[in-house]
């Protein structure tokens, strides 16, 4: 039997709406889900963030600091979210809110930070230090079920991105 | 608009991976390690196995991280150009050549460029030999 008419239609993909991260109106998004928490991943996810972000309309002067402060918040993941024999994943998704003119990514983890005991010798510290120090506004917020990084950028820098609308 | 990808081994052209590569000068006791690349979670390693090595090689000397091509530098890359630092021989000096925003930028945010002798130029760490 052939289905005739009747061809349903691609069910639009699952977004949960954030309203604490992005409460302006939808513009172009970039989602990459999934990926393995492992090193080999990192550049080409740089990569193809750099490709959406020459979209948004930020300064140029700016990519690196965006390319650097997400690329650590992911060299996080990999390092300290997930035991080394249990390697897990993560999403990326950045949208550009032109209303607000504003671009937000969110880098989500399924792991536990916690867990890591701290290590003299590692980076982690410096990577962090860069992740905020490269973006107009940072969080982190580690619930049961992961941590979630958000970070911001202004596209015009003379606006003002309000703190509050980071949520803690 | 919305773009949704899930990034697979089909998806990633050679480009996308990061790459690093040497070459080495030796003028007069001076080394000179032109890094080209990127320097990040994955290339570390190799960074810093390339700087043990050449300060294995000329022991006592002078030795110039160059970084003049390198396009992006993670803070992975920092603390090795930290333990490097801090490895190095004590009758010796370890100079870093970085300018611009892929790899000025993170020293100077990081605060190495205090703790790291960093100079714009090979050039101009050479006029400090």
């Amino acid at each position: 039997m052939s289905p005739v008419g009747d061809t349903p239609a691609t069910p639009p993909p699952t977004v949960v709406p954030d309203p604490a991260v992005d409460p302006a109106p939808a513009g172009p998004e970039l989602a990459l889900t999934d990926l393995p928490a492992v090193g080999a991943t990192l550049a080409p996810t740089r990569a193809a963030l750099a490709d959406f972000v020459r979209e948004t309309g930020l300064s140029p002067d700016r990519i690196p600091d965006v390319l650097l402060a997400v690329y650590e918040a992911m060299a996080n993941i990999v390092e300290h979210a997930y035991p080394a024999d249990r390697p897990g994943t993560f999403d990326v998704r950045a949208a550009h809110t032109p209303g607000a003119d504003r671009l937000t990514v969110t880098i989500t983890d399924h792991g536990d930070w916690k867990s890591e005991v701290p290590d003299p010798a590692s980076c982690r510290g410096r990577g962090l230090l860069l992740m905020r120090s490269c973006s107009d506004a940072a969080d982190v917020h580690t619930g049961p079920d992961g941590t979630r990084i958000t970070l911001q950028w202004r596209c015009d820098p003379r606006a003002s991105l309000p703190d509050d609308e980071l949520g803690g | 608009m919305r773009t949704d990808r899930i990034l697979t081994d089909m998806d990633m052209p050679g480009s996308a991976s990061s790459t690093l590569s040497f070459d080495v000068d030796v003028t007069e006791g001076v080394v000179v390690m032109h890094a080209r690349g990127e320097i990040d979670v994955v290339t570390a390693t190799e960074f810093e196995k390339a700087v043990e090595q050449a300060t294995a090689r000329y022991r006592g000397g002078v030795l110039i991280a160059d970084l003049s091509d390198v396009s992006f530098l993670a803070s992975a890359g920092l603390a090795v150009l930290v333990r490097c630092s801090e490895e190095f021989p004590e009758d010796g000096r370890f100079l870093v050549v970085a300018q611009g925003p892929a790899t000025l930028r993170p020293l100077e945010l990081t605060g190495l460029t205090e703790s790291l002798e960093v100079f714009p130029t090979v050039d101009a760490a050479l006029s400090t030999v």
